[in-house]
């Protein structure tokens, strides 16, 4: 809708890979998480932007829940997970005031704020953007397109789970990112099996085989499958930002899992996934303010969704005033 | 109203044609003059139709993927396994309409009568409406913006010749959104009896379901009570349980008594759905559904 883009916030950033799936529960935000975590593990710099606002679990699924968005001279700062910054995100779970607050939004408004996440938040230096999308073909994904297209996104990686329900709903998806003209880099098949902790019987619980012939169908590549999630791997919410993510179990030797896909992406100079590493000086600490570019005090700006035009409150030391 | 600016304050605010946002769009007269803040005239005409409907029931969610076509297909059945009730499912996951595939309706057709549009029979008793009945094939995506898709839903709500009904149950997509918001307000003045919300165990899937049970409060919808679906898996081999989505933050039984919410029952997760175990359970969800 607008004229060429300025060199904006996404002007540092060198490849955008999107996260679809028609379908819900497949594993989008799990295989963004995974897939960024395995970025940064082969030494890439990653920030993840999670455009779900109705149901945004980035945050949690990385530990970094409670954590608030300050500002900085080129606009927001996305929260970062360690203290080199190798991994950013961005997600409307950091602007609601409570967690369970529902985001009770209409298309237009989900747009807007989709449009500040892309131009006003400061990602500087990125190899990598992973988007991550709420389930569908609607508000959402168009605005995440239509602002993110000057940049040229690398692509979609698809995500399904083998049964036919989620297969009938990714076609479409398919069909959406042919229309709107996005480059598919892949089919990911999640949720593939579960292996039984008691007898190591592999049960195939949700059907088989959907992911790989969604894609010959579709003529795009099969990048893989990921595995169930293994019961019990899960800790508690834990303080350090990567270990709320251990649904992939630890990859064996040879190309597996989101390994596999990030070699896809990378090509011949990626590294596989080994056991998800911890980066080697883990945040720690409630309130994490951004380096070196922060003008003055710590300003926490929280989105407060409320029945009359938006309101974006600014509270500083606690108190609130509307701007 | 299908293009609006990406920030309109929306038809029915204080703001409306007002704001600097307002600048532009083809709406602004419109909405200055007041128009949008009076009641869709649709409402009224939904209750008229909703008259023969006795119970409205929506099945919802936060979180995508727990099971809620799922749940609300085999609602359906087994309230239709008695002959003397008439059964409705309307589908409103309109870009991922889930229904056609679940109850074995793909390819079907809506046609048209002078009362309105035909939903599709699956039995006598249990008819069926979802908007994957209008797509011509199985690659169509439905890429609506939220204005259109309301447009859908009012349609499938005063449209369709449903008949003299004993329960419509509505199958919803994810989230807290327009679809949501639509079928709320249009169903306003008609009375819902109330929303049964399905989860799995797993915190990532509660945090988002939470925000459901919020939101049902804040629009005053009344919450029949959770399900915490794929609740456990039998290993056919040496049929042990495990949980495959383990309730590491207490599940959903923990969840509703936080939230003081009725949990009606737990399903398990059966790679071959099993039908039987099905319908003996909403055999008991009926009961609570009449008794509520």
């Amino acid at each position: 809708m607008e004229g060429a883009a300025e060199p904006g916030n996404l002007a540092g950033v060198r490849h955008i890979i999107l996260v679809l799936s028609g379908k819900g529960g497949v594993g989008k935000s799990t295989v963004s998480t995974e897939l960024a975590l395995a970025l940064r593990h082969a030494g890439k710099k990653v920030g993840i932007l999670d455009v779900d606002l109705c149901g945004p679990s980035i945050p949690r699924m990385l530990g970094a829940q409670g954590r608030a968005v300050h500002q900085c001279d080129r606009g927001w700062a996305p929260v970062f997970l360690d203290r080199e910054q190798s991994i950013s995100l961005m997600s409307v779970g950091f602007l609601l005031e409570k967690p369970d607050e529902a985001v009770v939004w209409r298309g237009p408004k989900k747009n807007a704020l989709i449009k500040q996440f892309v131009s006003d938040v400061a990602w500087g230096e990125l190899d990598y953007l992973v988007v991550d999308t709420p389930p569908g073909t609607s508000d959402e994904h168009m605005a995440a397109i239509e602002a993110l297209r000057p940049y040229q996104p690398l692509g979609a990686l698809v995500v399904t789970t083998p049964q036919a329900v989620s297969v009938g709903d990714v076609r479409r998806e398919l069909t959406f990112c042919r229309k709107t003209g996005l480059r598919v880099m892949g089919v990911v098949e999640n949720m593939s099996g579960f292996t039984c902790p008691h007898c190591a019987e592999c049960t195939s619980v949700f059907s088989r085989g959907g992911g790989e012939e969604l894609a010959q169908l579709a003529g795009v590549p099969f990048l893989g499958e990921c595995p169930e999630l293994v019961p019990g791997s899960r800790p508690p919410v834990p303080s350090l930002p990567w270990a709320g993510l251990t649904s992939v179990p630890p990859v064996p030797e040879g190309e597996e899992g989101m390994g596999a896909v990030s070699s896809s992406l990378l090509g011949p100079h990626a590294t596989l996934l080994r056991p998800v590493a911890p980066p080697p000086t883990p945040f720690s600490g409630p309130s994490w303010v951004a380096g070196p570019g922060l003008l003055g005090g710590p300003r926490v700006w929280r989105w407060k969704p409320s029945g009359s035009a938006s309101v974006l409150s600014m509270a500083t030391g606690g108190s609130g005033a509307s701007s | 109203m299908e293009e609006v600016p990406h920030d309109c304050p929306g038809a029915d605010s204080a703001q409306a044609g007002r704001g600097a946002s307002c600048q532009g769009c083809p709406n602004q007269r419109l909405c200055a003059s007041g128009a949008g803040a009076t009641p869709d005239p649709a409402i009224e005409e939904i209750k008229e139709k909703m008259k023969t409907v006795k119970h409205k029931i929506l099945v919802l969610s936060g979180k995508g993927g727990v099971g809620k076509s799922t749940f609300s297909a085999h609602l359906a059945r087994g309230l239709a396994e008695d002959e003397n009730t008439q059964i409705a499912l309307l589908d409103i996951d309109i870009c991922g309409p889930s229904i056609p595939k679940i109850m074995g309706l793909e390819g079907e057709q809506v046609h048209q009568s002078g009362s309105g549009w035909s939903p599709v029979y699956v039995e006598d008793n249990l008819g069926v409406m979802s908007v994957g009945f209008l797509l011509s094939s199985p690659d169509d995506a439905v890429i609506w913006r939220g204005p259109k898709k309301n447009g859908m839903i009012k349609q499938f709500l005063r449209d369709v010749d449903w008949g003299e009904v004993d329960y419509l149950i509505v199958d919803t997509p994810p989230g807290t959104s327009d679809e949501h918001l639509s079928v709320v307000q249009y169903l306003a003045a008609a009375h819902i009896d109330g929303a049964v919300i399905i989860t799995t165990p797993q915190e990532v899937s509660l945090q988002d379901v939470r925000k459901e049970i919020n939101f049902c409060r804040k629009v005053k919808l009344p919450i029949i009570g959770v399900v915490e679906n794929m609740s456990g898996f039998i290993c056919p081999k040496c049929k042990k349980e495990s949980q495959i989505f383990p309730p590491t933050t207490g599940g959903a039984e923990l969840m509703c008594q936080d939230l003081e919410v009725p949990l009606l029952g737990r399903v398990p997760l059966d790679p071959l759905i099993g039908i039987q175990e099905f319908c003996n359970l909403h055999q008991s969800k009926e009961e609570n559904l009449i008794s509520s």
